[in-house]
């Protein structure tokens, strides 16, 4: 198979997932609204360990069987795509759940005050233009997604675009001619991700689910939705953790025992954690300052591009590039450490944050919040005003600098290639286990890498208890 | 952002420190680590290393150190192959080192001049599944002649297979090693990224037979696969392939790297990786007696390779070959 004709399997298989699973989010973004709390929950749960899963993981699981389907390639490439669409639903979902509507209910309630032959017309370009406002912003993160994956084509012996451009560096091609033929799938990404943000950009100010009446959902419709949720939880994590931890009881006290795990964790939740907040941050920065209505600075607008440009790449590009960087000068006194992988961590990282948060830049305060303000707090209801502060206003926040924290911490390429001698992450130390087959000590390491962002998330959580204590400063206004 | 960073910082102090003696080491962390971890114990010397992953499949460090020649930071390359050290040593990224250990290594696995030199190696085998077919050579010969839609290979664009694909570019010449090549791929020989899934195709009963190294098919094994080996002959002689060290020119910690690659060349080390689960060959003169029953075999095998020091020529040719049928 020649380069382009891998990037044509690779834009079909992301233009067949996002279709694919775009009417799925749409399905599950119903039947969220009309759940109750504590379905929505385990909805949002099931929704997201999938995410979550780290692909190393979900990868090694199914490697020999897609391996054993080698004489059907076709097969072999509906599996991997399948894993993928399953795994990014919780994206896709995301992306629907904050994208602001086309109109709003007041215009929508003129429109059908109009009288009926002029109503039609108005009520149906209202209708396609707000199902496009939902629609291609899902689309489009979606397809960018599947378009830039790595990590699970490797794995499962699926040719890609990004695995292609990975072999030529192993023919010793220089990184500017992998540049150069890097610039066209570059190209498709900008390309969709620039519709994605049109949607945003030329729209309404309207907030995100402020205004959507999802009508209630068939039975057969609900049985489906939560049969392809169960399975996305099913097959891209239940099955392979249980797969490849049989044995994780004494493979994580073997592992525990080894001198050097203690460091590789810390290396590992450190680098995601700093690279995820500080891609969460610029990435508001920027959009406050270049993108969003209101003030805007031109610092902002020119450094835009050019930070989020690069992690389109990928990250085995980016962190190439950054290595031959720092070795000139006066880069190169930062050569040997931390800093690096750091920022080819945080360059893979920031368009994604650049898209999750105008995702859900419309997610702020809203009618309701400001109710909740003014209500009067005493003893007896504080705790009930703060939640639902957080809920509305910190908590899609929260949600998007942990995604970004989590992709950093699974994320492998940039301190394989990057990371100063002697620091190892737990993610390069699994997957040169994982090389060598199943066994005690992947399944241990396998548990652990795992439970440590769990442990965190359960931390932010306990966290953001606090911060729903601390009385807001809007209370004062 | 800049408190994780100071911790990130803090915990890589011990380990980066101006002292440390920076190894990049190609072999894999799973076996090399306890070793390394030895070495410090004995010595006292902190060792801060940085291994290839299997993401970057042994082709990173050799690059990297070439780009890093003007201002080198390693100070001993510990490579899991030798045309890699030898590209190194041709690019003028080495520094030459005749220690205790040299002596013990046989000529054709060493540089003359000192500037790397071999130890515990692996073979190049066919993997067979013994449900499928008996691992004997005339059985191996037979299917090899006819459709080889259950034969895998990994890509040879990297690794081993590379080292391979150069030795019969360097014996039987361009012409016949594509003709060849090309007639396996009309045959329907099944090519995959690595010799790991060479070894997981067989052992999972996909395919009957194919190409991969010592090490892998040890680890079938040892997961109780039914796979047996045979060693790839090609013109009568075998195919090992030994790890090499080398002291990087300029490097900043001379003793020490000089005494780490004595360690590593020792007679101690070399049994302790042949009792390894990667069971690595010993190349030099060991207590045979503390040998592990498959590996005596595998040493008999190995004595009877080919000298790979000669195929630089072809290594480069071959690569740019593949370059071409792949870059397409």
């Amino acid at each position: 198979m020649t380069y382009v004709e891998s990037l044509l399997w690779t834009l079909f298989g992301a233009l067949l997932v996002a279709t694919c699973d775009v009417p799925i989010c749409l399905g599950i973004e119903r039947l969220l609204a009309r759940s109750s709390r504590r379905n929505r929950q385990l909805l949002w749960c099931l929704l997201f360990i999938p995410l979550f899963t780290p692909t190393l993981l979900t990868g090694y699981a199914y490697a020999n069987f897609s391996l054993s389907l080698i004489r059907h390639p076709l097969l072999s490439r509906g599996l991997y795509l399948l894993l993928l669409g399953l795994k990014f639903l919780a994206v896709g979902t995301l992306t629907l759940v904050y994208t602001p509507p086309a109109a709003s209910p007041s215009s929508l309630h003129a429109a059908y005050l109009l009288p009926p032959q002029n109503a039609g017309g108005i009520l149906w370009s209202l209708r396609i233009r707000s199902f496009l406002r939902r629609v291609v912003p899902c689309f489009s993160i979606l397809f960018v997604l599947v378009f830039q994956e790595f990590e699970l084509s490797s794995i499962m012996v699926t040719d890609t675009w990004t695995v292609r451009l990975f072999d030529e560096q192993a023919l010793r091609v220089p990184v500017a001619e992998s540049l150069r033929r890097a610039v066209v799938p570059v190209l498709i990404q900008i390309g969709f991700l620039a519709l994605c943000y049109s949607q945003f950009r030329w729209g309404t100010r309207l907030r995100a689910n402020s205004t959507q009446l999802f009508k209630p959902l068939s039975l057969g419709s609900l049985a489906i939705l939560w049969f392809i949720v169960l399975m996305a939880a099913l097959l891209v994590t239940l099955f392979p953790f249980f797969f490849v931890s049989r044995s994780a009881g004494t493979g994580v006290l073997t592992v525990l025992s080894q001198k050097h795990t203690a460091s590789q964790l810390l290396v590992s939740v450190g680098y995601g954690l700093s690279t995820g907040l500080a891609a969460f941050l610029c990435a508001r920065w920027l959009i406050s300052n270049s993108l969003s209505g209101g003030k805007k600075s031109h610092l902002a607008r020119w450094l835009g591009p050019l930070l989020v440009i690069p992690g389109l790449f990928g990250s085995f590009l980016v962190s190439l590039v950054l290595q031959s960087l720092f070795q000139e000068p006066p880069l190169r006194m930062a050569y040997s450490t931390v800093f690096p992988a750091a920022i080819a961590l945080f360059l893979f990282l920031l368009p994604r944050a650049v898209v999750v948060l105008l995702a859900m830049q419309q997610a702020g305060p809203q009618e309701h919040l400001h109710l909740a303000r003014i209500l009067p707090i005493d003893h007896s209801t504080r705790g009930a005003v703060h939640e639902l502060q957080w809920r509305l206003l910190h908590q899609p926040a929260w949600l998007a600098a942990a995604i970004l924290c989590l992709w950093g911490y699974f994320e492998l390429t940039p301190l394989a290639l990057l990371a100063p001698p002697g620091i190892h992450s737990i993610m390069v130390q699994l997957y040169n286990q994982v090389h060598f087959g199943r066994g005690v000590i992947v399944s241990g390491l396998l548990l652990i890498s795992v439970l440590v962002p769990m442990a965190l998330l359960l931390l932010v959580l306990g966290g953001r208890r606090l911060l729903a204590a601390i009385p807001s400063r809007n209370e004062h206004h | 952002m800049v408190c994780t960073l100071s911790l990130l910082m803090l915990s890589g102090c011990p380990q980066t420190s101006e002292d440390a003696l920076v190894v990049y080491c190609s072999h894999d962390a799973v076996y090399a680590q306890e070793l390394l971890d030895q070495f410090t114990e004995e010595t006292g010397i902190p060792v801060a290393v940085k291994f290839d992953t299997e993401a970057t499949k042994s082709l990173g460090l050799v690059n990297l150190l070439v780009s890093e020649k003007e201002n080198p930071r390693c100070d001993v390359f510990w490579n899991n192959e030798v045309l890699g050290t030898v590209k190194l040593q041709q690019e003028g990224v080495l520094s030459p080192y005749k220690g205790a250990g040299f002596e013990r290594i046989p000529e054709q696995f060493k540089d003359p001049e000192g500037y790397w030199t071999g130890f515990a190696a692996r073979l190049r085998v066919y993997i067979v599944n013994t449900d499928k077919m008996e691992a004997s050579p005339d059985e191996i010969t037979s299917r090899l002649e006819g459709d080889l839609s259950r034969m895998a290979i990994a890509k040879p664009i990297y690794g081993t297979t590379l080292t391979h694909y150069s030795l019969l570019w360097h014996l039987w010449g361009k012409e016949k090693l594509i003709a060849w090549h090309e007639d396996n791929l009309t045959r329907h020989v099944n090519i995959v990224n690595g010799n790991g899934q060479v070894k997981d195709l067989v052992a999972a009963g996909v395919c009957d037979l194919g190409w991969t190294d010592t090490d892998d098919y040890f680890s079938a094994l040892d997961a109780g696969s039914p796979v047996d080996v045979q060693p790839i002959r090609v013109e009568g002689h075998t195919i090992s392939i030994p790890n090499s060290v080398a002291i990087i020119r300029e490097s900043k910690h001379q003793e020490a790297a000089q005494r780490f690659v004595d360690f590593l060349l020792s007679e101690q080390t070399e049994l302790k990786l042949s009792q390894s689960a990667s069971r690595q060959i010993p190349l030099g003169t060991v207590d045979e007696s503390q040998l592990p029953e498959e590996t005596r075999q595998l040493r008999e095998w190995a004595r009877e390779s080919h000298d790979l020091r000669q195929i630089l020529d072809a290594h480069r040719e071959c690569l740019e070959w593949l370059s071409a049928e792949y870059l397409k």
